[in-house]
Parts: C-alpha cells; sequence; structure tokens
C-alpha cells in the first residue's frame, strides 16, 4: 500500500483541490494509457481520463481498501471506457466459447521462437486481438497485474481472465507465425 | 498447494510477472522443474513479454486537462452553493409540535414589540435612514433631507444650521445628501414667525447653497 497516494486521497475526500492537482498529475498517464488501450482515440482517451478523474473527485469516500488505488482507479477507467466505446460504436462482441478454437501455430519451435521475438510482428498481432484479449494481455505483461485483480478491474471471473490470456497467447503465436512465414 | 498441470499452464503469465502468492509461487516452481511442456510454455511467454512493444506512457495533455478538470469542480461547487436544495433536503422532517409552538412564539414576540413601540412613542420616535442608521427624533421635530452645492462654505452651512437652531445627525452621504433635526417651535426666519414645516422648507429653497430640500416622512 503506498501511504501517500492513501493520504492524497483521504485529502480529497476533504474536498482538499491541491490533493486532487497531485493526484491528477500521478495517475493521469496511466488512465489515459489504459484508456488508450480499449477507445484507440486519444481524444476519446482524455476524455475519459476527465471522467474518471471527476468521478474520484465526487466519489473518493466510496473507496474501500480491499483493492489498491491504482486497481480502483482502472476499474473506473474500464468501465468508463467501455461505456463510451458502447456510446459510439456497435462491437461485435466476440464470446470465449466463439474465441475457444484458435489454430496452434505449426512452425517448428525454432522458428516460433525466432517469430515472437520480432517486435513488429508482435506489436501489429496484438492489434488484431479482440479488445478483451488484448487488455488481458496488457495488463498482465505492461502494468504486471495480478489475475485477481485483472479479474476485478474487468468484473470478469478469475477463470475467464486465464482463459482469455490463454487464447490471446495462441492467437499471438499463430499471427506470428503467419507473418514469418509470409516474409521468409 | 497441490496444482495440476494444466493449473500451472493456466497461471505462467503470473508466474512470470512476478504477481502469484507465494504458496501458487511455490507450486508452479515446484511443477516446471518436472514438466517440459510448461518449460516450453514459459520460454514463450518470456519471449513475448520481452518483445511486446512498449506503450507511450505519458498523457499528452496532463496540464491542460487539469485546468479542465479544476475548472469543472469548481463550476460544479458553485453550483452545489447556489443551487436550491432538493424539496426533500430543504424540509427537514419536524415534530407535529412545531407548528403550534412556532405560531406561538410569533405571537408573543409580536406582542412584545407592539407594547415597546409604544412605550417608545411616548417621548420620540426612530426614524430608519436610507442609510439604515436610525435616527432619534422628537415628537415636536422634523428631520429634512438637503442637498447642498459643492461650492457651500462650512461657514455659510454652519450659519444656515444656527437659522434654523437645527443639529446635523448625519451626511454627507455618497451623493451629497445630509440630515438636519429641527424644531418649528418658537423658530423665527428672517424675523418672521415659523408656524409649519413648508415654512422652513420655503426659506431652504431660498437660500443659494440649497439645491435640493425635502422632509423625511
Amino acid at each position: 500500500m503506498d501511504t501517500s497516494d492513501h493520504s492524497l486521497l483521504q485529502s480529497i475526500v476533504q474536498q482538499n483541490e491541491k490533493a486532487m492537482e497531485a493526484f491528477y498529475h500521478r495517475f493521469s498517464s496511466l488512465v489515459y494509457r489504459f484508456a488508450l488501450r480499449t477507445l484507440s482515440s486519444p481524444v476519446d482517451a482524455a476524455e475519459v481520463v476527465n471522467e474518471v478523474m471527476m468521478e474520484v473527485w465526487r466519489k473518493a469516500h466510496t473507496f474501500e481498501e480491499k483493492s489498491s488505488i491504482k486497481t480502483w482507479l482502472m476499474s473506473i477507467t474500464h468501465h468508463k471506457s467501455v461505456d463510451l466505446l458502447r456510446k459510439s460504436v456497435r462491437h461485435e462482441h466476440e464470446s470465449d466459447e466463439q474465441l475457444a478454437y484458435v489454430a496452434d501455430p505449426v512452425c517448428p519451435i525454432t522458428t516460433l521462437q525466432e517469430a515472437i521475438s520480432n517486435q513488429k510482428y508482435l506489436g501489429k498481432c496484438l492489434g488484431t486481438l479482440s479488445p478483451q484479449h488484448r487488455e488481458v494481455v496488457q495488463m498482465t505483461f505492461y502494468d504486471e497485474l495480478s489475475y485477481p485483480e485483472i479479474s476485478e478491474i474487468l468484473s470478469v471471473p478469475a477463470g475467464t481472465v486465464k482463459t482469455r490470456i490463454m487464447h490471446a497467447k495462441k492467437q499471438l503465436l499463430a499471427c506470428v507465425s503467419r507473418l514469418f512465414k509470409q516474409e521468409n | 498447494m497441490n496444482l495440476s498441470e494444466k493449473d500451472c499452464l493456466e497461471l505462467l503469465p503470473w508466474f512470470l510477472n512476478g504477481t502469484l502468492s507465494a504458496a501458487e509461487q511455490q507450486a508452479v516452481s515446484e511443477q516446471l522443474e518436472q514438466s517440459s511442456v510448461l518449460q516450453e510454455e514459459l520460454t514463450q511467454l518470456t519471449l513475448l513479454q520481452q518483445n511486446l512493444p512498449k506503450e507511450e506512457r505519458d498523457f499528452p495533455a496532463s496540464t491542460l486537462g487539469w485546468k479542465r478538470l479544476h475548472k469543472q469542480i469548481q463550476n460544479e461547487q458553485n453550483a452545489l452553493i447556489s443551487a436550491p436544495q432538493s424539496s426533500t433536503e430543504a424540509v427537514p422532517k419536524t415534530n407535529s409540535w412545531f407548528k403550534p409552538v412556532a405560531i406561538a412564539a410569533t405571537f408573543i414576540l409580536s406582542v412584545q414589540v407592539g407594547l415597546f413601540s409604544l412605550d417608545n412613542a411616548k417621548d420620540s420616535s426612530d426614524i430608519q435612514l436610507l442609510s439604515g442608521t436610525p435616527v432619534v427624533v422628537a415628537d415636536n421635530q422634523s428631520l429634512l433631507q438637503l442637498s447642498l452645492s459643492d461650492d457651500a462654505s462650512w461657514q455659510e452651512i454652519s450659519q444656515l444650521l444656527n437659522s434654523l437652531n437645527a443639529d446635523l445627525v448625519q451626511g454627507p452621504s455618497a451623493i451629497g445628501l445630509i440630515h438636519i433635526r429641527f424644531s418649528v417651535d418658537q423658530l423665527s426666519l428672517d424675523g418672521q414667525a415659523v408656524t409649519s414645516n413648508q415654512d422652513v422648507i420655503d426659506w431652504l429653497q431660498a437660500q443659494s447653497i440649497v439645491e435640493h430640500v425635502a422632509l423625511e416622512p
């Protein structure tokens, strides 16, 4: 637990604007980056930052110390981003069942390892994942969150988080293998 | 903690990012030593983790964003201060005895104020000027509002007040008004006896330094 984050939040509960400013500068990048993953639009992500921080200002008192402030903030961000996405675009939701079958990579192991090591391929393939799968990968490897934290942020069972990352990994491997074969 | 190979396979991404509980971490480590499938999976995940493209970490509009949020916060607070409270908040729950007690208290206060006013009216009356300062005026006295010309000297003003046996009770105000108190009893102006307030007003209007004169009600 970061006590300074907690004391900031306590001051925000008391409607201290200086504390809110410090909180904003400390966490706005995290919120922005996280929102941008879902929304892809910098303008929309900036809008979500504003909405999330306004929610913090209004509802800091609702924070329960069951989770970290970061997890709480990311959970708010996730829900705000999804709401905005639903308002702007009607996304076709792929269920985990629909994505259950993903072809295993057919490359030999050494080739596969070479393919994964190519950052360009990985970047391209990450963009082909569904938002639900991509965000689990990002939360695990970029944000270094535990699976219970991801489960809390996304409001899905821990089993779903595990399933999603397994499918995401399979898709990524299949994708980088295909790209590798095309270029070699 | 006993975990199957399948369970460990599912936990490997978090084994790699170091967020498993100590018990889970231990169980996965033990399975890893025995399972080549797990070892291969871990190798792939490690490569994946190492080669994922880095993200832009900064929020480009941080300062502007805070200014916007700050304005929004202040607007909301101002709205909260100025907005009338909702009907549910505005009317606090009161007990059934509140209304009759309030009526009785109002009645008692009215009687007391009435008695006090009657008592004061015996010898003098209070006049509340627009400036908010009460001025005591006896029954045989009157209060006049005057506006004097800018070039009037103190000697001229003093002479005017002496002629009327008046005293300056207030002023000059921001718009140049003064208030004087006088009595027509045994008053004579320019050798003629004064019988009413109107005589005084007429005399004042004839003075060169007086621009405006009016009797306070």
